[in-house]
C-alpha cells in the first residue's frame, strides 16, 4: 500500500505544476496592464514605470513565470493591490474558514445522502422511496445559491432562530469558550447545510443504486439463507460493501463542492476563500486571484489523494493489487 | 471491458418512442418540450415587456396580483414577463455552449482514444489537469479577465464543460475501434478519418446524447450562478441568476423576486435531468433496472 501511495503521490506533483502553469497563462492573457486601474494617470511615467518595476510587470514573461512558480514553491505569493497586504496572510485567514465549511458540509453529504440511499433501497418501490427520490431530485436540481437565500429567508428572517451570515457574532470574542462554540456552531448551519444537500441528494441517488446492486447478490442471499437477523445483514454485509463505490465520490464531488461554496459563502458574507477570490475578481487583484485559483487545485488533488487513501483502506482488493503491480 | 451491448446504428428506429415510453423520459421530454416553446413564444406568452418600468413610484415592490401574476421588481418590472423571458436566455447560453463543448470533447476524446499512445497521455493529462479545477472558479477567472457578454459567456461555458464529454468519448472509441467493422474499414483502405466520423462516432452517438441532456442541467446551474455573482448576463437584461440576485436586498419584504427565478431554474433543471435519465434507460438497458 505504501508504495501505491508514493506513485500517487509523485503523480500528483505534475499535477500541481501543472495547474499552477495554466492560472498563470490565463491569467497573462488578460488584455490591457493590471495596474491601469491603480494608478492615477497624472502620475509621472517614471513612477509609474517605477511601480511596475516593483511588481515585477516590466521583465519579460518567462522571468515572469519563473518567479510565479518560485512564489508557489516557498508559499509567498506577493501582495495584495488592494489591500496592501500579503496574498499569504489574505490566504492563511481565509483557508480555515474554507475547509471548516467544506467539511461540515461534506459530513452532511455522506451521512445524509447514505442514510437516505440506504433507506430508500430498502424499501424500494414504496411510498418511503418514491418520496426520497422526489426530494432528492429537487435537491440536486436546486442552485446553491438560490437554496441559501431560501434557507436564509426561512431559518433567519421569518423564523429569526439562525444567523444569516459572517462566521461568528460580533460579540464573538467576549463570550465564553463554550458560548463561542455555540456561536461558530449556530454560524456554521445554515452555510453547511446550503452547500450539502444538493451533494447530499447525489450521493443518495448514487447510495441507493449500489446498495440495490449489492443486495442482488448471492452473498446476502446466503447470509439470509443461514437465518442471520436482517439487521445484521443489511449492516454488516451489505452496507460495507455499498459504501465502498461511495468512497470514490468523495474526490470527484470536491471541485463541484468548492465551486458551490464560491456561491454560498458569497451569500453569507462567510469569510473563506470563495469571498477572497469574487471580491479580488470584480477589483482585479491578480495576484490575489492566481494565488486564490491554484489552492483551490491544490485542495481539489489533495482531496482526491485522501478519498485515494481512503479507498485503499477500505477495500483490500486495491491493496492486492496495488502490491502485485 | 468487453464488448457494449450498445452498439446500435445513429437514428434507432423508435428510439423515440422508447423515451416516451419510460416514466421519467416521458416527464422530461414533456417538460423540456414546454420550456422550449416558452423560450420561442416569450411575446405572445409574457403578459408584459420584461424591461418595462410601469409607474416606478406606486408599481415597485408589488406583491403578486391578477395583474402581476409573481409580483414586480424594485424597478417595477414585472416578474413573470421577466422569467419567461429568462428561459430564452438562460436555454439559448446554455444550448449553444453545450453544443461547443460536446463538440470539442468528442473530437479530443476520439482523437485520444483513437490514436492512443502518447498523444493519448499527453490529452488526458491535460484533461486531469483542467478538472482539478472547480468549474466556477475557472469561469470566475475566464469571465473575469475579458468583458462580459453573452457571446463570451456561450465560449466560456463551453470551453469549461467539455472535459467529461472528451472522457466518455474515449472510452467509448477504446472499446469500439477493436469491433470487427473497424477492422473491415480498415481492410477495406479507408482512412483514419472516415473511420473514425463514419464508422466508429456514430455508434457512440447514445451516451454522447445522454451527456449533452444532462450537459444542459449542469451548465443552466452554471450560468445562473455566474449571472448571480455579476460576471454573467448583465442586467438589463433579465436572467434568472441576476433576477435572484437583484431579490437578495429585499428577501422578506419582498420574497417573490428572488423566489420565482429560483423556482424556473430548479424546475428547468430537474426537466433536463428527468429527460437525460430517460434517455439512458434507452441507450444503456443495463441501468434500467434502477
Amino acid at each position: 500500500m505504501a508504495s501505491y501511495l508514493l506513485r500517487r503521490i509523485l503523480l500528483a506533483i505534475p499535477l500541481l505544476l501543472g495547474i499552477s502553469t495554466i492560472v498563470f497563462v490565463i491569467l497573462h492573457l488578460a488584455p490591457g496592464d493590471p495596474t491601469a486601474l491603480y494608478i492615477n494617470p497624472d502620475v509621472d511615467v517614471e513612477i509609474q514605470d517605477s511601480i511596475r518595476h516593483n511588481l515585477g510587470l516590466d521583465q519579460p514573461l518567462h522571468l515572469q513565470y519563473v518567479r510565479w512558480l518560485g512564489s508557489f514553491l516557498t508559499g509567498r505569493f506577493g501582495h495584495s493591490l488592494t489591500q496592501h497586504r500579503p496574498v499569504a496572510d489574505i490566504l492563511a485567514s481565509a483557508l480555515p474558514n474554507t475547509v471548516v465549511l467544506s467539511l461540515a458540509s461534506l459530513v452532511i453529504m455522506f451521512v445524509a445522502g447514505v442514510a437516505v440511499g440506504t433507506v430508500s433501497a430498502i424499501r424500494r418501490g414504496t411510498f418511503t422511496d418514491h418520496t426520497t427520490t422526489l426530494v432528492s431530485l429537487f435537491f440536486y436540481s436546486v442552485p446553491t445559491f438560490w437554496l441559501a437565500l431560501m434557507l436564509i429567508l426561512l431559518f433567519s428572517e421569518l423564523l429569526p432562530i439562525l444567523p444569516a451570515a459572517q462566521a461568528v457574532s460580533v460579540d464573538h470574542a467576549s463570550l465564553s469558550l463554550w458560548g463561542r462554540i455555540v456561536d461558530r456552531f449556530r454560524h456554521l448551519i445554515l452555510p453547511s447545510l446550503a452547500l450539502g444537500l444538493g451533494g447530499a441528494a447525489g450521493i443518495a441517488r448514487f447510495a441507493r443504486g449500489s446498495m440495490l446492486d449489492v443486495l442482488g447478490q448471492d452473498y446476502i442471499r446466503t447470509a439470509r439463507a443461514k437465518g442471520l437477523p436482517e439487521r445484521s445483514v443489511i449492516w454488516k454485509h451489505a452496507l460495507r460493501n455499498a459504501l465502498i463505490p461511495v468512497i470514490t465520490l468523495l474526490g470527484l464531488y470536491l471541485p463541484f463542492l468548492f465551486s458551490g461554496a464560491v456561491l454560498v459563502e458569497t451569500v453569507f458574507s462567510w469569510p473563506g476563500m470563495g469571498r477572497v477570490i469574487v471580491t479580488a475578481i470584480l477589483q482585479r487583484d491578480y495576484p490575489v486571484v492566481m494565488a486564490n485559483t491554484f489552492l483551490f487545485g491544490v485542495m481539489v488533488i489533495l482531496g482526491n489523494l485522501l478519498a485515494d487513501v481512503l479507498y485503499c483502506l477500505v477495500d483490500p482488493r486495491i491493496r492486492y493489487a496495488a502490491r502485485r503491480a | 471491458m468487453a464488448t457494449r451491448a450498445y452498439a446500435m446504428p445513429a437514428g434507432h428506429p423508435g428510439a423515440f418512442r422508447r423515451i416516451a415510453g419510460s416514466g421519467t423520459g416521458r416527464v422530461g421530454l414533456v417538460l423540456v418540450g414546454i420550456l422550449c416553446v416558452i423560450a420561442l413564444l416569450n411575446p405572445v406568452l409574457a403578459p408584459h415587456d420584461p424591461n418595462e418600468q410601469i409607474d416606478i413610484v406606486t408599481n415597485r415592490y408589488s406583491a403578486p396580483t391578477s395583474n402581476h401574476l409573481l409580483g414586480t421588481d424594485k424597478f417595477g418590472r414585472d416578474v413573470l414577463s421577466r422569467v419567461l423571458y429568462g428561459a430564452r436566455i438562460s436555454l439559448g447560453i446554455s444550448l449553444a455552449s453545450v453544443a461547443l463543448a460536446i463538440g470539442l470533447g468528442t473530437l479530443v476524446g476520439a482523437i485520444a482514444g483513437y490514436f492512443g499512445g502518447r498523444l493519448d497521455a499527453v490529452l488526458m493529462r491535460g484533461v486531469d489537469l483542467l478538472m482539478a479545477f472547480p468549474r466556477l472558479v475557472l469561469l470566475l477567472v475566464l469571465a473575469a479577465v475579458f468583458r462580459p457578454s453573452i457571446w463570451l459567456l456561450v465560449v466560456v461555458l463551453g470551453l469549461t464543460g467539455w472535459m467529461g464529454v472528451s472522457r466518455l468519448v474515449r472510452g467509448q472509441v477504446l472499446t469500439l475501434r477493436e469491433q470487427t467493422f473497424v477492422e473491415a474499414g480498415r481492410a477495406l483502405g479507408f482512412g483514419h478519418g472516415r473511420i473514425l466520423f463514419y464508422h466508429i462516432l456514430p455508434n457512440a452517438v447514445g451516451p454522447i446524447i445522454v451527456a449533452a441532456t444532462l450537459a444542459m442541467a449542469d451548465t443552466i446551474l452554471m450560468e445562473a450562478g455566474l449571472s448571480f455573482l455579476g460576471l454573467g448576463v448583465q442586467p438589463p437584461t433579465a436572467s434568472w441568476g441576476n433576477m435572484i440576485a437583484g431579490g437578495r436586498d429585499m428577501l422578506l419584504d419582498a420574497w417573490w423576486i428572488a423566489t420565482f427565478p429560483g423556482l424556473a431554474v430548479v424546475i428547468t433543471v430537474i426537466s433536463f435531468n428527468l429527460l437525460g435519465e430517460g434517455l439512458r434507460d434507452v441507450f444503456d438497458p443495463r441501468s434500467r433496472s434502477r
